[in-house]
């Protein structure tokens, strides 16, 4: 865990740092008060350029754990700041998502499981090939197009509110959704053919009793990694999917910073991101030992 | 499965063709006929400055799957040997190759792929690179895996025993064992990367205009929602269409092969 953490400590350094283009040099193309060969050295050092990268890398750590991503090239400001700001949007938007996906996931699975190899779960196979080939920015400007130019039931673009989420959630839980459905049908059918379900109806109980109690409960497992790896997938669909919809959230920061070659701000976001995914997955590890151990659960 | 190759195999030769048969030059401009509606001479329309979307569509077909094959090799070649040396080599190798793994892995993959492009700029050429460097941990995690399965089998030891050369054993004994699943990966992984590619260039991270390519078509037409439907729905159906055709053909693949949920 901790060797994860400092390579993608070293990873995200090395990037941004080996990137092509003198820092010094694009802080003072950004300003415009004409820059002379001497102000560059002189920020150059300000910024501990001149400094070999293992002290560099060591400098740069240290103001990370302290909460100082640095400041952005682009407008000065401190780069961590602006991604508390932008946080929240990002968190409402992966929250949405989780519900649609998990609903239509479910019900999708349970469906497609429960008529395994007939006409049900022939269409969802195909529906679920059919929803991960659908590229997210496109399904995006189809719904915009749809619901909110046509039938103008949600804002164009950006709006406040809780409704301006609704079109990129179902935008970004289409494909997440298919996924997960596959893989809970899959652990659904694995359940059915265990021994003890066998039991359990020959104990006398009712198909919903036997398959409520013994079989969708254990099958939920699997999904609970599954959403710990599925939030990286989230994150990077966030940057596609804020930036058709104009969301000011993180992915729209680092699609926006990226094009603005605001290495700073990409440091800094590309970080945010990857804990937020570690964090995810660790967490998924860990409920996901906590009902394994909880003898009342299974 | 069938449905699958074939539609591979036609956007394959619709790629290959493209620049042959379509109509029109696709970056000539012709600011009389700007926007036009689909008709008999513009099969598909004609965008913003008046070039012709159907050539466009067919020139960048080559673009758009060239890319993605380019992206899943590069990926493959760091990939597939960095997963033989881990699960075939020495302790120390494996344990080295594997936390470099873990840590790249880390990272959300479409993130890395956009932190990767962002340091050589915005070009076809770091976007591909970028991709390739994000996705080859996946493979390098995936190919130790099969190849530490394999290399426990019986007859995989009984060859090691007799004294089979490493490169031998490698070609006969444990290749033929993971090449189905790498097959049916590879093929859904293409799909993948072409969504993921598109979506960059739609973003404006890959190739620039005017290139006729797919992604940046669309990011061309969402300024004409809704004056010019046809302009969207045009690059947006091709990329779909040749997703799915991958995508399918790696479903297909999986049934034949009888491989077990990879990819």
């Amino acid at each position: 865990m901790s060797l994860v953490l400092f390579g993608i400590s070293v990873i995200t350094f090395l990037t941004m740092t080996l990137a092509p283009g003198d820092p010094a040099e694009i802080i003072m193309a950004g300003q415009h008060e004409g820059a002379s060969a001497e102000k560059i050295a002189a920020l150059r050092k300000e910024l501990g350029l001149n400094h070999p990268l293992p002290i560099r890398y060591l400098v740069w750590l240290k103001n990370v754990l302290c909460g100082d991503l640095g400041h952005s090239f682009r407008t000065g400001d401190p780069v961590a700041a602006e991604i508390l700001v932008r946080l929240p949007t990002t968190l409402t938007l992966a929250f949405f998502t989780f519900l649609f996906a998990a609903s239509v996931s479910a019900a999708g699975g349970i469906v497609s499981a429960l008529f395994q190899n007939r006409a049900p779960d022939k269409c969802h196979r195909l529906w679920t090939v059919l929803a991960v080939s659908i590229p997210d920015y496109w399904l995006g400007l189809m719904l915009m197009l749809v619901f909110s130019l046509k039938l103008q039931w949600f804002p164009v673009a950006g709006g406040s509110g809780l409704r301006a989420f609704i079109l990129p959630a179902l935008t970004l839980g289409l494909s997440v959704s298919a996924a997960e459905g596959r893989v809970f049908r899959a652990s659904i059918i694995e359940i059915l053919s265990q021994d003890y379900v066998r039991f359990a109806y020959s104990k006398g109980l009712t198909r919903t009793a036997v398959f409520i109690r013994h079989v969708l409960k254990p099958a939920m497992l699997p999904m609970i990694s599954m959403w710990g790896m599925l939030l990286g997938h989230l994150l990077g669909g966030a940057v596609v999917v804020e930036s058709v919809f104009s969301l000011p959230g993180l992915g729209k920061l680092t699609a926006d910073a990226v094009l603005n070659r605001d290495m700073p701000m990409i440091q800094g976001t590309v970080l945010t991101m990857t804990l937020m995914f570690v964090i995810a997955g660790q967490t998924a590890d860990m409920i996901y030992d906590l009902l394994i151990r909880h003898k009342d659960f299974l | 499965m069938i449905a699958g190759g074939c539609l591979t195999l036609l956007i394959f030769i619709l790629a290959l063709a493209g620049p042959g048969i379509a109509p029109r030059d696709p970056l000539s401009l012709d600011l009389e006929h700007r926007l036009q509606k689909p008709d008999a001479e513009y099969l598909l329309g004609t965008d913003h400055l008046g070039r012709c979307v159907l050539s466009r569509i067919l020139c960048g077909a080559g673009t758009s799957l060239l890319s993605a094959a380019a992206a899943v090799s590069y990926a493959l070649l760091i990939g597939i040997p960095a997963g033989f040396v881990a699960g075939l080599g020495n302790r120390v190798a494996d344990a080295v190759l594997t936390r470099i793994c873990d840590a790249v892995l880390a990272f959300p993959f479409l993130i890395l792929a956009l932190a990767l492009t962002a340091v050589t700029g915005p070009s076809l050429k770091s976007l591909i690179l970028g991709v390739g460097m994000a996705a080859w941990a996946w493979w390098a995690r995936f190919v130790r895996g099969m190849v530490l399965t394999a290399k426990e089998k019986d007859f995989v030891r009984q060859g090691f025993a007799m004294g089979l050369s490493q490169i031998r054993l490698i070609r006969r004994y444990i290749l033929p064992q993971i090449l189905p699943p790498l097959l049916v990966s590879i093929s859904l992984s293409a799909g993948r990367m072409m969504v993921v590619i598109s979506s960059l260039s739609y973003l404006g991270f890959g190739i620039q205009p005017p290139a006729p390519e797919w992604g940046i078509m669309l990011r061309e037409s969402r300024l004409y929602l809704t004056s010019a439907l046809w302009l969207m729905m045009a690059p947006g159906i091709a990329v779909s269409i040749s997703v799915l055709a991958f995508n399918l053909l790696g479903e297909g693949l999986k049934d034949w092969f009888g491989v077990r949920g990879s990819g």
